[in-house]
């Protein structure tokens, strides 16, 4: 559903990602994760279509991104970090503006379920500007669900939620999957990306150092086998990269 | 336009003049609107009342302004590279279905009301007695929009510029920018002095082919407005309307990918705004690139309240650009009219007054250049009132710096004056007892119309703040009424010049320092989390 292939952003001839290559499948949840720098939310916003790869090629349920913005943009949903919602626009008016966009044409019967499942429903008629930073989050996180995407790419998706939001959070994301999304979720919370995804990409100073399922990075990181991600993700971010084979 | 964006777009503006309406419920708004309400009420009659007695408006100060507009809109574009969006459209925008044609479009159009209503302004305040009324203003909003669509259409060709040479490039825009509007103010004030010299000057420019090619939107507004019936203004008009359009094509026809460099330019502008918001100018924007740390020197003074005074001092430090710009102004300011005023009969004895008037309301002018104080601190309000300070030592911390640079920048200016003969000792000793109130009074002022209206930077605001310029001067004009009131009564009963201004200047001094206690006050009961925008 998502494929990336020798994905290279460089800014003033300084690489931030360099041949970054890796797919997400329909139904799997793939975590992204790394010190700060690391290039994840760079290569979120190029799976977005915000920044344009300076190599490599990125492909989106089947169109490339580079040729089909439009039609790879239609099958996406991007939540980024920091929510920044039209400060003017009602909670039932970003839902609209984004149905409106996506062309869906049963938004209504769709928002009302979306809006409880977030506990938005009482605030539909409030102005952005006046919502928590949590509300501003499940409110982009709304609008992302909204458009039922076949690919979800959520930058620290749970920043600024409750206990009970992440909790719901975390089964909403499930329930993408089950339901066929593929997800792409970038996270500090390393507890959370063991529990919740299916494969683990590791990426440290904009390449990647690992990627697949926890035993594999265990394997991968030589250690005991009932080792968390976390103790995975120190022994390989501190050893660095592996020399090519 | 997409249906979404046409939405988005219409649904802005509706909930934005609904929050105005509602705003006015609470009287600091309504108080902040009757204000501006004044003020442009004001404006217009002196505007009225003396287009009688005035001449009809060259049509070279048309060319002149737009020529000016035209220019700038070029360097803009240039200085901008992409398009400046808000936050929110960066992450709903770029992400989302759109061509790059669609959201360029939506850009554009939602950036015409600014456009059509500033041309409307400019030409109910420039154009005196039009032969006709109506093209003239058709051709100004024209001309304006002409202006909107080059400096979009440069800003996305900047796009293709290397970071390195958009740095140099964006450098000298600048440099260029504040030459050419200094340039152009001395034209305009020329042209339309007695002499005359100049006017012509500019007249053969707008009718020189050059000039009728490359500021053809000026040249055209220009000979718009000097058409003496609707046949010869039809022309001309035409082709304003054929070139508006044509610049909105070439805007639409670029096939740009501007999404990278508008992160960027859009991040810069959301600072400028939240900046300009409070009133600090965009040249206080902090330098790139690593600072040696300063120490705090070992002196009591700087410390409790001190300590705020310092944290200003440092900023004062670091913005050695925006103080360049704030002496360069000051000096273009009063030097000019000292200047002028020396071939008048009378000489320097006779701008002496005039010299001292304009030095004595340089605080109040460059007080966006001077505002190293509470308005600098609008999202730190909340840490700053966690402080072991109390609320008037806080204000006459804050008001400390910004006061000492006001009266630095003015002892220079004075300085200058004195040495071209324009000043003599009696009048530099008058300055010297008054201006440090003058500028204590308009600075206060400035913060307190600040913590009247406190404003920052939300996620996607382009709210302008309500208090504006309009407050402070109002306020400003409130604290310095006693003491003209004491100086008008002594005069009347009259006492001796000295004495009288001595008494006016003492009691403004004492107005000064209550007006810093209700600075404090109105600090001390500021609620940073509910009131500060």
């Amino acid at each position: 559903m998502i494929e990336v292939e020798g994905f290279t952003k460089s800014y003033d001839g300084l690489a931030a990602v360099s041949d970054l290559s890796f797919a997400v499948q329909a139904g799997e949840i793939l975590g992204l994760v790394g010190p700060n720098g690391a290039g994840k939310t760079t290569t979120l916003r190029a799976i977005a279509g915000i920044l344009r790869p300076t190599r490599g090629r990125i492909t989106v349920a089947g169109h490339e991104l580079e040729r089909e913005p439009v039609a790879a943009k239609l099958a996406l949903a991007y939540v980024p970090d920091t929510p920044h919602p039209y400060d003017l626009l009602t909670v039932g008016e970003h839902l609209r503006f984004t149905a409106l966009a996506y062309r869906i044409e049963d938004s209504e019967a769709r928002a009302g379920p979306l809006l409880a499942e977030l506990e938005l429903l009482e605030k539909r008629d409030a102005l952005a500007s006046t919502l928590s930073r949590g509300m501003q989050q499940k409110l982009a996180i709304a609008c992302a669900f909204l458009r039922e995407p076949r690919a979800i790419l959520l930058d620290e998706p749970l920043t600024g939620l409750d206990p009970r939001g992440i909790r719901d959070m975390r089964e909403s994301i499930r329930r993408r999957a089950g339901a066929g999304a593929a997800i792409l979720i970038s996270s500090h919370l390393l507890e959370l990306v063991e529990k919740l995804c299916h494969r683990v990409l590791i990426l440290h100073r904009g390449a990647r150092l690992a990627l697949g399922t926890l035993d594999e990075i265990r394997a991968a990181a030589a250690i005991h086998r009932d080792a968390t991600l976390e103790e995975a993700f120190f022994a390989i971010t501190e050893r660095g990269p592996s020399p090519p084979s | 336009m997409n249906d979404a964006l046409l939405f988005l777009a219409l649904r802005l503006r509706r909930n934005r003049l609904r929050q105005f309406a509602r705003g006015l419920r609470r009287p600091k708004k309504a108080i902040g609107l009757l204000l501006w309400i004044a003020l442009l009420g004001l404006l217009v009659y002196v505007q009225v009342r003396t287009r009688s007695a005035q001449a009809r408006t060259p049509p070279e100060m048309v060319f002149a302004l737009f020529g000016f507009l035209l220019l700038a809109s070029v360097l803009n574009g240039l200085v901008q590279r992409g398009l400046a969006f808000l936050p929110a459209d960066v992450d709903f925008l770029f992400p989302g279905p759109f061509s790059r044609r669609s959201l360029v479009l939506y850009r554009v159009l939602t950036l015409y009301p600014f456009s059509l209503l500033s041309g409307a302004v400019l030409y109910l305040f420039l154009v005196v007695s039009p032969a006709e009324p109506l093209p003239g203003l058709a051709a100004f909003l024209l001309a304006q929009l002409c202006a909107l669509h080059i400096q979009t259409a440069v800003a996305l060709l900047a796009v293709f510029l290397s970071e390195r040479v958009f740095r140099r490039l964006r450098r000298g825009a600048q440099l260029l920018g504040a030459v050419l509007g200094v340039g152009i103010v001395f034209l305009l004030v020329l042209a339309t002095s007695a002499r005359g010299g100049s006017g012509r000057a500019l007249a053969a420019l707008a009718d020189s082919p050059v000039a009728r090619i490359l500021l053809f939107p000026a040249a055209a507004a220009a000979r718009v407005v000097a058409a003496p019936g609707l046949s010869e203004a039809a022309t001309p008009l035409a082709a304003l309307l054929a070139t508006a359009a044509g610049t909105l094509a070439l805007v639409l026809a670029l096939d740009v990918r501007f999404f990278e460099a508008s992160l960027s330019t859009s991040a810069r502008l959301a600072t400028l705004l939240s900046r300009a918001r409070r009133g600090v100018p965009p040249g206080t924007l902090p330098e790139g690139g690593a600072v040696r740390s300063l120490s705090a020197p070992r002196l009591g003074l700087f410390r409790g309240a001190g300590a705020i005074a310092w944290k200003n001092l440092v900023a004062v430090r670091r913005s050695g650009r925006v103080l360049f710009t704030g002496c360069c102004f000051s000096l273009l300011f009063a030097l000019p009219a000292v200047l002028a005023g020396r071939g008048r009969p009378g000489g320097a004895e006779a701008t002496g007054p005039f010299a001292l008037l304009l030095v004595g309301i340089l605080p109040f002018l460059m007080q966006g250049y001077l505002a190293f104080d509470f308005r600098r601190d609008a999202d730190h309000l909340a840490e700053l009132k966690s402080l072991p300070v109390p609320p008037l030592a806080m204000a006459a911390a804050q008001v400390a710096v910004p006061w000492l640079l006001a009266l630095s920048l003015q002892a220079l200016l004075l300085l200058a004056l004195a040495l071209l003969g324009a000043v003599g000792p009696g009048s530099l000793a008058l300055a010297a007892a008054a201006f440090p109130a003058t500028a204590l009074a308009c600075l206060a002022s400035a913060n307190l119309a600040f913590l009247l209206f406190p404003t920052r930077a939300p996620a996607g605001g382009t709210r302008p703040n309500p208090a504006g310029f309009v407050l402070p001067f109002f306020l400003l004009c409130a604290t310095l009424l006693p003491a003209v009131g004491i100086y008008a009564l002594f005069d009347s009963s009259e006492a001796r010049p000295a004495v009288a201004l001595g008494a006016a200047i003492l009691a403004q001094y004492g107005i000064d320092l209550l007006l810093l206690a209700v600075v404090g006050e109105v600090f001390r009961r500021l609620d940073p989390s509910t009131e500060v925008r």
